[in-house]
């Protein structure tokens, strides 16, 4: 009890001297503002890289507390010694951004005199260098943001996975020859996670982007293997593929295609597999945009331009394979937009449903006659062909005759907008090589009639403009200007779309992500007003 | 067929007659004759025998049944000379006491044994003469029918595969063009034989198959076609059907020199024209070969005359053989060299029908486009070949033979398809989608064999003989190109055509090299008359390299119209697809096979029973290597097994010109060499495999034959036969892969059965003569179909799937009824003769469809031939051939009505009975003519 009455005392008496102390020193003047010096005053870095520096304090003051702050990247402070002494050290910890820009970073330094102190570091963000990859296997995560150049053939190995992040370019470095043209094999699964502002992009070179090149097929694709469990492809370009297919690569051996044969941008083969591609690009490509052998599909809200040099769809879907194509823009395709068939009668029966898509310009590069020109269901394939808009394509939506012909009992069909600015056009709304004719399914709810009518009334794109005997030959060809396939509000296409009907698939869920597929709309085509 | 070309037919038919009665009216005889028969001791006649009156200008030469006739003689006396080949001559005096009697003088020639060489092995008839033919028949321990060359040289045949239709119990597979290629023997399939040259089998230049081509041989270097349909111990084991023996001439006993130059014309180049390319751009190498195997090809590697074709009227077809024969250094040394060429320009209007079956159960079959097809083929076809053979002395002997024969083909076709599809096709409005294609093709196929044999008579009752042979046969298709264009019928108008994508041009070639050793021992006391043991061995080594290269073209710009951008194939401007090349084609492989064997044989030869009994042990190695292995493929391969191989035959002689014959062999059919090579062909419809578990076939066989063999020219024979196949191999589909892909895969099917009855006849009455074979075929093997149906049949919603069905049917290539008939006339005296020859196939299994119930049929054809000659002095004969008179054609149907949609006929061309059936093929060949002049020189001319 005495010890503890002791220091009762002991401490009131130094409380009283401090106070006494402090007032007075008050009343003189303050002690000198902190002084801050750092190991680096500018700082260099390349993007996502984390960098530490040291800050040093000298406080008359005492310091009290070392904060920072960014506009660019994120910064954290640890390590701070010295606090209440009148020198003091912080370690600055700094994350760049994946974003090129120059920001600082600002140390802020109190001391216990209440006096502020800022110190700037000034940050330059810059692009990482690209990683270049010789052929072998890959796996892991891919960027985000960074640059890989691919110089050999790549594969995923089965039970593997690669994951591609937002703002990844991939230049495949190819040249259209068999012995120089990269494809990435993927064995296992492959997540492509781009973003609305961030796309992945897999290219060729800059120098190799050219008009000249649109049909060319300078890389190999994105091909799986039927090991393949999963591919989910977000908001992700992919440009310029279509090299011939080379010996003892994995799609010929499979027996997909044959030695020198053009390769897809994607192609997808496992019947139990899922593959969800929203989003995307899939753009000059030397035959087929891609090819889904087999599996269960959500193709949804991607844009197809100038798929096929002479012949090839966009989207080429075979037995096996079961989902749903919806929300898609098919710009001038060599033949269909979407053929969807059950060639080579593969377990389970294709089904699969292609509605609120947009076809433009399509079929006249084939130079086959009789062969469509924007939807194809053919060959004991079943499926829903609804609120589709077809422009100036050389043959609307077409079911071939017997012995191509699709499962007619199992196939919808209707409530389609055709516009053709030609008499040749308008002629074969309903495709004279093909079974049907107005009437027939739901085609009485289409959208139809003669030369010139019916202009779907896009937001940007004149579609009287066309001309198809020069869409006809791909050297007319040139990249396409800005367009936009949304609506017009006096669009005939609005409010005529038949909703309600079922999808495929309600939902996929793959890579732990759930992907809902997106109900008919009330309106034809791709985009409403 | 309508009445009216029933009617036509009949027409041409009895002015063929006609024409045929005209060459034969016999004159008849009013003042004295003598007539009778030249025969030989055992009476065999001797046909062509001289009857001369000397000092008189009467002669008659004996005819088939060796009877003579030599009329208008007044009343005196007469010295008959008779002289024959071999045989001593012989003087008869002769007295005629009235003109109007009729001597009737039997002559009875004895062998001249000085004269008759005994390395003439058979012995007293003429070579390539019937009489031979025959012999060889009845003697043979096998069952056995031959061809004689004469009766080669009476009939229109080029081909050896020409003549083999005229054997009993033989069908043959054509090419596209129409030609018979190979033989199907008692309806089983073509790799159930197998080609000998003088006994020895030769290897075949067909890329993925091992039986021969029988186009590639000229029949008139032939001594005399063999078929057998029975092997003994002593014959190499893989023949289930049968095999097919070219004997080429050999030496004959004196100074002989026989040429022929024949010209003809067929009358589809007359109506069609000829579509001719220049086949003399062709590069041998494509670009791959020639540059290295990195080398990119660029368009300007690659003529582009070749595609070039012109309509014209070819030269008229030329054929020519040359072959002398002698005898040397005491006749010790014989030789023969002979020689034969061959251009004709073949053509053939074809209708293809491109179909599937319909998919949603009604299981018909669906027309989706007909092709129109016009081949033009020029055949160049020659021949060279020597036979020595070398006396030593009576125990010792040598021949040696070589053989090469060279089918250089350069074929055009052309095609004009037409989809049927939709109501785009309009034939009343003449709407249509187009496609064309034209293709040049040239194929140079050689066999070249060389063969040493020694004879050699050990100790007395020992002989020994064998042989050496080297055997080389190549294939070489270079630049088989293609040159595809797409257009539209519209208004009957044929529009501007614009060019397709994907034109190949592909490099093709392989070699076969065989090396085989044979050797056997006789052992033969004299004590055992014709009794005898015999065994002896083989081996053979056989490498083969086959080689595969394919480029495909697009058109660049893609759009090129004709008339605008071009006009001539030249015009057009390409991008190579492929520029590497594609030579990782599982066509590129190497396969060997090596054949151990050895036999044992006895022969029993007692009073009217000839017993012969043996056993063949062959051991086989046979296998594969890929030369660019792809990942997953077996990158080699080998099957090795033995088989035990039994035989016995049993030949009962009834009375003096009466057989019994029964034979039993045990017989294998091995796969082919391309077959056990794991590939995977992408083909239309179905992709095909190959099948590296493949195992060979088993086959026990079983003959009886009765024969009769009145005289040495004449003959009935009627026979009936069963074979016991197992495993046999048929092309079905299978699933394979983890995408459960359906494929066509050659596989083994349990056992098939296959029997019938043969029945072959040959008469000869003076002058005239009749020749006539028929076979009933029946086999049934199970194999499995495919039919679409729904999952559940009565619900219209679920899956459409794929069901496998059992299907029972007869074996591939097997027409249930063959049968022949020749009408011969001859008048050895005024040198005329002349022969009406038909061949009948019945309906027959042309190939097997994956559906259930949808195998193709060929339907029944008679084809008819006639040829009419005239010996004009003693050295030449002229003559003329006409072939398919009837202008018969070649149909192929599926026995299903055509699919037509519900409520929705369409009319589509050609089909005669869409009700009942489906025509898929229908080929035109028209009538061929050709005349021609045989010269031939003996020694005493």
């Amino acid at each position: 009890m005495k010890t503890l009455l002791n220091k009762f005392i002991a401490l009131t008496a130094i409380v009283a001297c401090v106070l006494i102390a402090s007032c007075s020193e008050d009343e003189d003047k303050k002690p000198s503002a902190p002084l801050v010096t750092s190991d680096v005053s500018t700082l260099p870095i390349k993007f996502g890289d984390a960098k530490t520096f040291t800050v040093s304090v000298s406080a008359a003051g005492r310091v009290k507390d070392i904060t920072a702050t960014t506009d660019i990247g994120t910064v954290t402070v640890s390590d701070i010694t010295g606090v209440g002494e009148a020198t003091g050290t912080a370690k600055i910890n700094y994350t760049a951004p994946f974003d090129t820009g120059s920001g600082k970073i600002t140390v802020v330094v109190n001391d216990q005199a209440e006096q502020q102190v800022t110190y700037i570091v000034s940050v330059d963000v810059t692009e990482q260098p690209p990683v270049e990859l010789t052929a072998g296997d890959v796996d892991g995560v891919w960027g985000p943001s960074r640059t890989y150049i691919v110089r050999g053939n790549l594969r995923v190995p089965a039970g593997k996975t690669l994951t591609v992040k937002e703002g990844v370019t991939v230049i495949v470095d190819g040249d259209g020859t068999q012995a120089n043209s990269p494809e990435i094999d993927v064995e296992g699964n492959f997540y492509s996670y781009g973003t609305a502002d961030k796309p992945v992009v897999f290219t060729v070179a800059d120098a190799k982007q050219t008009k000249e090149n649109i049909f060319a097929g300078l890389w190999g694709g994105i091909l799986a293997t039927s090991t393949s469990q999963e591919m989910v492809v977000l908001y992700t370009h992919i440009e310029y593929a279509g090299a011939p297919a080379v010996a003892g690569s994995t799609i010929v051996t499979s027996g997909e295609l044959k030695e020198g044969d053009p390769r897809f941008g994607l192609y997808f083969n496992n019947p139990n597999g899922e593959f969800v591609m929203m989003h995307s690009t899939i753009a000059y490509t030397k035959d087929d945009g891609m090819r889904i052998n087999q599996g269960k599909l959500l193709i949804a809200y991607n844009t197809y331009i100038y798929n096929g040099k002479t012949g090839g769809e966009a989207v080429n879907i075979k037995s096996g394979s079961l989902g749903d194509v919806a929300y898609n823009i098919f710009y001038q395709p060599a033949t269909n937009g979407v053929k969807w068939s059950n060639s080579d009668g593969r377990t389970p029966q294709m089904d699969v449903n292609v509605y609120n898509n947009t076809a433009i310009n399509g079929g006249w590069r084939q130079t086959k006659a009789g062969r469509g020109g924007s939807f194809n269901l053919e060959k004991t394939g079943r499926g829903k062909a609804y609120n589709n808009i077809a422009v100036n394509c050389k043959y609307g939506t077409r079911f071939p005759k017997s012995p191509d012909n699709p499962d007619v009992a199992n196939c919808s069909l209707g409530y389609n907008l055709y516009y053709g600015n030609n008499d040749v056009i308008s002629a074969e709304f309903y495709p004279s090589t093909g079974s049907v004719v107005k009437g027939d399914f739901e085609t009485g709810n289409d959208i139809s009639g003669a030369t010139g009518a019916n202009d779907p009334k896009f937001v940007n794109f004149d579609v009287t403009a066309f001309n198809y005997q020069t869409a006809a030959n791909a050297d007319n060809l040139d990249y396409p200007a800005t367009m936009n396939f949304a609506l017009k509000a006096d669009s005939p296409a609005l409010n005529k779309g038949k909703t309600g009907f079922a999808t495929k698939f309600t939902s996929h869920t793959v890579g732990g992500t759930t992907y809902n597929v997106p109900a008919p709309a009330a309106y034809i085509g791709a985009l409403g007003n | 067929m309508n009445a009216q070309t029933l009617t036509n037919r009949f027409h041409k038919l009895k002015d063929i007659l006609r024409i045929l009665l005209l060459a034969t009216v016999p004159l008849v005889a009013q003042s004295a004759s003598i007539k009778g028969k030249v025969t030989d001791a055992n009476s065999e006649a001797l046909v062509g025998a001289h009857v001369l009156v000397q000092g008189q200008p009467h002669y008659a030469i004996a005819g088939l049944d060796g009877s003579y006739t030599i009329a208008n003689l007044d009343a005196g006396k007469y010295t008959l000379v008779i002289s024959f080949i071999g045989y001593k001559e012989l003087q008869q005096e002769v007295t005629i006491q009235n003109a109007s009697e009729v001597i009737t003088l039997p002559v009875i020639l004895e062998a001249d044994q000085t004269q008759l060489n005994e390395i003439v092995v058979t012995g007293q008839a003429e070579k390539g003469s019937d009489t031979e033919a025959r012999t060889i028949e009845r003697t043979s321990a096998n069952t056995i029918n031959i061809i004689s060359a004469k009766a080669i040289a009476l009939s229109p045949d080029i081909s050896v595969a020409n003549v083999v239709q005229r054997v009993s119990g033989l069908s043959v597979e054509r090419n596209s063009n129409g030609d018979p290629q190979y033989a199907i023997v008692r309806g089983m399939d073509k790799r159930y034989s197998y080609t000998l040259i003088n006994g020895v089998k030769v290897p075949s230049p067909d890329n993925k198959n091992r039986y021969v081509p029988l186009d590639i041989f000229p029949s008139n270097l032939l001594e005399r076609l063999e078929v057998y349909k029975s092997l003994t111990a002593d014959q190499e084991g893989d023949a289930i059907g049968g095999a097919v023996n070219m004997v080429m001439k050999s030496a004959p006993a004196e100074r002989q020199i026989k040429s022929d130059l024949q010209l003809g014309y067929n009358y589809i180049n007359v109506r069609e024209g000829f579509d001719k390319y220049n086949a003399s751009v062709v590069d041998t190498k494509s670009p791959r070969q020639e540059y290295g195997t990195t080398y990119q090809a660029q368009p300007s590697d690659f003529t582009k005359k070749n595609l070039e074709t012109n309509n014209i009227k070819p030269i008229p077809d030329a054929l020519a053989s040359l072959s002398y024969g002698n005898r040397f250094v005491h006749n010790k040394l014989g030789l023969m060299v002979g020689g034969s060429f061959q251009n004709t320009y073949r053509g053939t209007k074809s209708l293809w029908f491109d179909y599937d079956t319909d998919k949603f159960g009604s299981n018909l079959p669906s027309l989706r486009s007909v092709q129109d097809r016009h081949y033009s083929t020029q055949q160049i076809r020659g021949a060279l070949h020597t036979r020595l053979d070398y006396k030593i002395n009576d125990q010792h002997e040598l021949k040696l033979y070589s053989g090469y024969y060279k089918l250089l083909n350069h074929e055009t076709r052309e095609i004009k398809e037409t989809f049927l599809d939709g109501r785009n096709y309009d034939p009343s409005a003449g709407d249509a989608i187009l496609q064309y294609s034209t293709r040049t093709k040239t194929t140079n196929q050689a066999i070249f064999t060389t063969s040493l044999q020694g004879n050699h008579k050990l100790a007395e009752p020992l002989t020994l003989n064998w042989s050496g042979v080297y055997s080389r046969a190549t294939n070489d298709q270079p630049d088989n190109a293609r040159f595809i264009r797409n257009g539209e019928l519209k208004d009957f108008v044929e529009q501007p055509q614009t060019v397709e994508r994907r034109n190949p041009r592909q490099w093709m070639n392989n070699t076969d090299i065989d090396r085989t050793g044979y050797i056997n021992f006789i052992f033969q006391p004299s004590s055992w008359q014709n009794s005898l043991l015999k065994a002896g061995g083989m081996y053979r080594n056989k490498n083969r390299d086959s080689y595969f290269n394919r480029y495909f073209f697009d058109p660049n710009p893609g759009l090129q119209t004709q008339g605008q951008q071009w006009n001539t194939y030249s015009d057009v401007t390409w991008e190579i697809v492929n520029p590497a090349g594609s030579a990782t084609d599982e066509l590129n492989y190497k396969a060997h096979e090596n054949i151990r064997a050895y036999y044992l044989l006895g022969k029993l030869d007692i009073n009217h029973l000839e017993v012969n009994t043996g056993v063949r042990v062959e051991h086989t190695d046979q296998g594969y290597t890929l030369k660019s292995p792809e990942t997953g493929q077996a990158p080699d391969s080998s099957q090795i097994y033995t088989d035990v191989l039994p035989s016995l035959g049993i030949k009962y002689k009834l009375s003096s010109n009466t057989n019994l014959r029964f034979t039993y062999y045990r017989a294998i059919s091995r796969p082919g060499f391309f077959e056990i090579v794991p590939y995977t062909l992408e083909d239309d419809g179905y992709q095909e495999l190959g099948n590296p578990g493949l195992k060979r076939v088993k086959a026990d066989n079983i003959d009886l034959r009765w024969e009769n063999f009145p005289n040495s020219t004449n003959q009935l024979l009627i026979g009936i036969f069963y074979k016991r196949i197992q495993d046999p191999i048929e092309y079905a589909i299978v699933r394979s892969g983890v995408n459960n892909t359906p494929s066509l895969q050659p596989n083994n099917f349990g056992t098939a059965r296959n029997m019938g009855l043969e029945v072959d006849y040959t008469k000869y009455f003076s002058k005239f003569g009749v020749r006539a074979n028929y076979t009933y075929t029946y086999s049934r093997i199970t194999t499995s179909k495919v039919i679409f149906v729904r999952e559940n049949p009565n619900d219209n919603t679920s899956d459409l799937i794929t069901k496998s069905v059992n299907e029972t049917r007869p074996l591939q290539g097997q027409a249930k009824h063959i049968g022949n008939l020749s009408l011969l006339y001859k008048d050895q005296q005024k040198g005329w003769e002349s022969q009406l020859s038909m061949v009948y196939t019945g309906e027959r299994l042309e190939a097997t469809s994956p559906y259930l119930d949808n195998d193709m049929y060929s339907r029944p054809i008679v084809l008819l031939d006639f040829s009419l000659e005239k010996r004009i002095s003693k050295r030449f004969d002229v003559f003329l051939k006409a072939t398919n008179l009837l202008n018969s054609s070649y149909g192929v149907y599926i026995k299903k009505p055509v699919y037509q949609d519900e409520g929705n006929v369409v009319q589509y061309p050609y089909q005669d009975d869409p009700q009942h059936k489906t025509l898929v093929r229908r080929d035109q060949y028209y009538q061929s003519f050709r005349m021609g002049i045989r010269a031939q020189w003996h020694k005493n001319d």
